[in-house]
């Protein structure tokens, strides 16, 4: 076991240098840089200082070199668009709430969604089933965007009953303010329901025919007693194994939710970060991303062996 | 069984949770009327650091948490300037010596505001390893651009501190909107001993090691979240400020805008051309006042005169004025600003006054005037044709295609592809880069023939003419004009003139520059619409100074 987890780890290291690199390169090659922008209206020669200012001026290889050597020593420097603010600040300010933001939305959609996939798939073909099917198509159909818009629009601003903007700070970051996590949650996490409902009736339609169900059906179980002990837990494996990756990718913040609702999280950074070209933050961001997704992938093969026992990690 | 209880519960929970936090407490009640601003802004600030000046959301915040020599007002609708950091002034006989008398003044942290502090930020401004972007816009100072370039040094500046309450600054040439200049946030004073303690990197935002001089201070910045501004109880004239609190909030998002009006927990608004029909019926409910405000934009459609553009037609006379007669501004304001704005055929906003003289009634619209002779698709081709002949290419019309670059996906590229299509009969090609850097690349390698774009002077006709001299630092996107006669009426205006001469030569230029050369098409001067609680007093809006000025508002 322990021999797994350090090929994993050193398997991590090289697969986040050589994304690292990668995205590097791939940023300088497209035209324009972090300060074409801000420098645009400058003269000449206040342009030519900015630039040497901020070293971009010297060649790629050199910056290359002076990036992956910071990144070594955990630092990816300062946002180029914005000096006071580095990966490390970012992290450290803004995750917080995205991380929160995106967990109430798992735990908002994802517990509702397996519910209505199980209905779905135990009254298969009965309007309940079409109804969970619609439903999924509907909610799959409809922007996060568009939803958190009509809910600010109408229960905050028209009713009053939650506020228009705004997330909880200082020591009520991660357990208080809950008033105003409603909206964007809800916003967000009804993207999930479709999803994972439909994942999981599949999964349990699939599992449903398999051999020793209807053994245990000729064996004299009951329904419910079939549908839960049998084909629910069989039917888990592909939602666990896309729960860990929804888990990285949802804590790193929802962009639209997180603008419309001024929650001070980590997503509307990243994209201004792209469109400025803003290597710093796309590099951090990168790997960072890169880190979370390997580091659930792990685990993702570590809960499948306990899912299903006839699973087992091979390590040569 | 556990499985299924245990997703119920849990399902349960959070309905009921829903439920009884949402009914619970009220949301939050519209702001309480003890003295507190509540205002947005669509972008944070970069920076606290008054000589790095950049954006209007900086200006907007700095012009009230710092003071200098002067301050820009509304009197009768028309801006003011007003001395705030001076007491009094003198100006020497040729207009090249003003020597200022500041008033008593406190920082927030007791300290006095001294001329050295003044004479700080003047070397600061221009020192060329700062790279400040406003600094070019001192080089009316003596010695600014020697020492700006690296040419000169900071004691040849030509400011000095002549004893702690008395500043001289000496001008290389005359430069008669020096006070309203002064104005601006990059030339109010600064303290050294602050900055240098921490460094300029972290004085850009660090608001614990701040010191402020103006009626408010910054209390507190969340980014891309809220900024909360405090009375500032040592600035000189804190009797008269009644507002306690200032907040900003940093949204972007029209429709959360929108909703924020609705609910009273904003105050006041400067609206976008597409907000304007949404907040004009929020407006009828009573809740809200609003006004017109004329601003100190010019924007205007450029034409590449660098190498021609794609084709190389630009660079010909004709060809330049028969696409500026086939263009209608008040069919521009409408496509693209909902009507906002306010048509122009100068490229010096219309409402600048000069002395007493208004500038529109004296200078006229030349470009106008022409436009009437030209008024048939068939007149304005005929001279399109002479222009295209003149370069030696075919006059086959359905050959020639004008690029638009543009960067969003904007309503000017549409509108201008329908109105050279029905005036002028010629194809225009919208290119859109994917974002600015991409867009930036594509201008400088003049991948265009059109673009547009917008400028902001300050409250001297010289300040949007001088854009077009042919040295310039700013040619690269505004087309590459390049007139001898332009320049040398330009250079004129360096001497002391008397306002009347300086009027003869504002004419000239204008029309030099849009009727004679056609170097540019003036389209709209920016007119803001502004939103205001009826419950805020005095809130203040001028063409010059800040969005809002809000030192002297109240709150009913």
């Amino acid at each position: 076991m322990i021999k797994l987890i350090v090929r994993r780890f050193i398997e991590l290291l090289i697969s986040t240098f050589l994304i690292a690199t990668a995205t590097f390169f791939l940023i300088s090659a497209v035209p324009g840089d972090a300060l074409s922008a801000q420098t645009d209206k400058l003269p000449a020669a206040t342009r030519a200082q900015v630039y040497k200012n901020t070293g971009l001026n010297k060649p790629v290889m050199e910056r290359y070199v002076i990036t992956m050597n910071n990144m070594l020593h955990g630092q990816f420097g300062e946002s180029i668009a914005d000096p006071s603010v580095t990966m490390s600040s970012l992290i450290r300010d803004r995750l917080p709430a995205s991380a929160r933001l995106g967990i109430q939305q798992m735990l908002l959609g994802i517990p509702l969604g397996l519910l209505l996939g199980i209905l779905a798939a135990v009254y298969k073909n009965t309007w309940i089933d079409r109804a969970v099917t619609i439903l999924a198509l509907f909610l799959m159909s409809f922007p996060s965007l568009v939803l958190g818009l009509l809910l600010q629009s109408y229960f905050g601003g028209k009713l009053g009953w939650f506020p228009i903007i705004g997330w909880p700070s200082g020591d009520q970051l991660w357990w208080g303010g809950w008033i105003y996590t409603i909206l964007p949650t809800i916003a967000g996490g009804i993207g999930y329901i479709a999803g994972y409902a439909r994942l999981l009736k599949n999964s349990m339609v699939d599992v449903a025919s398999s051999e020793y169900v209807m053994t245990a059906r000729a064996k004299g179980l009951s329904e419910p007693q079939i549908v839960l002990h049998h084909i629910v837990r069989n039917a888990f494996i592909p939602i666990i194994t896309s729960l860990p990756v929804t888990l990285a990718f949802g804590i790193t913040g929802s962009i639209f939710i997180e603008s419309i609702f001024v929650i001070p999280g980590i997503g509307q950074y990243f994209v201004t970060a792209l469109t400025n070209r803003d290597v710093p933050i796309i590099m951090g961001e990168t790997v960072l991303l890169a880190i979370l997704y390997i580091v659930t992938m792990f685990i993702t093969d570590l809960l499948y062996t306990v899912v299903d026992p006839r699973i087992k990690l091979y390590d040569n | 069984m556990k499985k299924s209880h245990w997703l119920t519960a849990l399902i349960t929970g959070v309905a009921l949770a829903t439920l009884l936090v949402g009914c619970g407490s009220k949301g939050s009640a519209s702001s309480s009327s003890a003295q507190t601003l509540n205002l947005t802004e669509e972008l944070d600030p970069t920076t606290l650091d008054v000589n790095d000046m950049r954006n209007t959301n900086e200006n907007d915040i700095l012009s009230e948490v710092q003071e200098g020599l002067t301050t820009i007002e509304s009197k009768n609708g028309k801006d003011k300037v007003v001395l705030t950091g001076a007491k009094s002034y003198t100006k020497s006989a040729d207009g090249l010596t003003y020597t200022f008398k500041l008033r008593d003044a406190k920082w927030s942290d007791g300290k006095k505001v001294t001329a050295q502090q003044y004479v700080d930020s003047f070397r600061r401004l221009l020192k060329k390893e700062n790279a400040f972007s406003q600094a070019t816009g001192a080089y009316f100072i003596k010695g600014a651009e020697a020492y700006n370039t690296g040419k000169g040094s900071a004691e040849d500046l030509g400011v000095k501190a002549l004893n702690a309450k008395t500043l001289q600054v000496q001008l290389a040439y005359a430069h008669p909107s020096l006070l309203s200049d002064f104005a601006s946030v990059i030339y109010y004073p600064v303290r050294l001993d602050k900055i240098n303690k921490v460094g300029n990197k972290k004085w850009k935002t660090d608001v614990k090691d701040q010191v402020f001089n103006g009626p408010f201070k910054l209390t507190s910045w969340k980014k891309n979240d809220k900024i909360t501004l405090k009375k500032n109880n040592t600035y000189w004239n804190a009797k008269k400020v009644k507002l306690q609190t200032v907040t900003y909030t940093t949204t972007n998002k029209a429709s959360t805008v929108l909703s924020l009006m609705q609910s009273g927990q904003l105050d006041a608004l400067s609206a976008s051309g597409k907000q304007i029909s949404d907040f004009n019926k929020l407006a009828k409910s009573n809740k809200l006042v609003s006004r017109k405000q004329d601003g100190s934009g010019t924007t205007v459609l450029i034409m590449n005169q660098h190498n021609g553009g794609t084709q190389g037609l630009f660079k010909n006379t004709k060809v330049r004025e028969a696409v500026s007669l086939s263009i209608n501004r008040q069919s521009y304001n409408k496509a693209v600003n909902d009507g906002k704005d306010q048509p122009t055929y100068t490229m010096v906003p219309q409402s600048m006054n000069v002395g007493s003289t208004n500038y529109g009634e004296y200078v006229g619209n030349p470009l106008k005037d022409l436009q009437a002779q030209y008024n048939t698709k068939a007149k304005r081709q005929a001279l399109l044709k002479e222009g295209l002949k003149e370069l030696g290419k075919s006059t086959d019309l359905s050959k020639l295609n004008f690029v638009y670059l543009t960067v969003d996906d904007d309503d000017t590229g549409t509108w201008l592809k329908q109105e050279l299509d029905q005036q002028l009969g010629v194809k225009v090609t919208i290119k859109t880069a994917p974002d600015v850097p991409s867009f930036v690349k594509s201008r400088n390698d003049n991948q265009y023939d059109l673009l547009d774009n917008g400028w902001s002077g300050s409250a001297d006709p010289n300040s949007y003419l001088s854009l077009w001299d042919s040295n310039n630092g700013f040619q690269q996107f505004f087309g590459g004009y390049n007139s001898k006669t332009f320049d040398d009426l330009d250079a004129k205006l360096n001497a002391n003139l008397s306002t009347k001469e300086r009027l003869a030569l504002y004419k000239q230029l204008e029309t030099q520059l849009v009727a004679k050369d056609f170097g540019v098409v003036p389209l709209t001067n920016s007119q803001s619409r502004l939103y205001i609680n009826k419950s805020v007093k005095n809130l203040q809006s001028t063409v010059f100074g800040a969005t809002f000025n809000y030192t002297y508002a109240s709150k009913e």
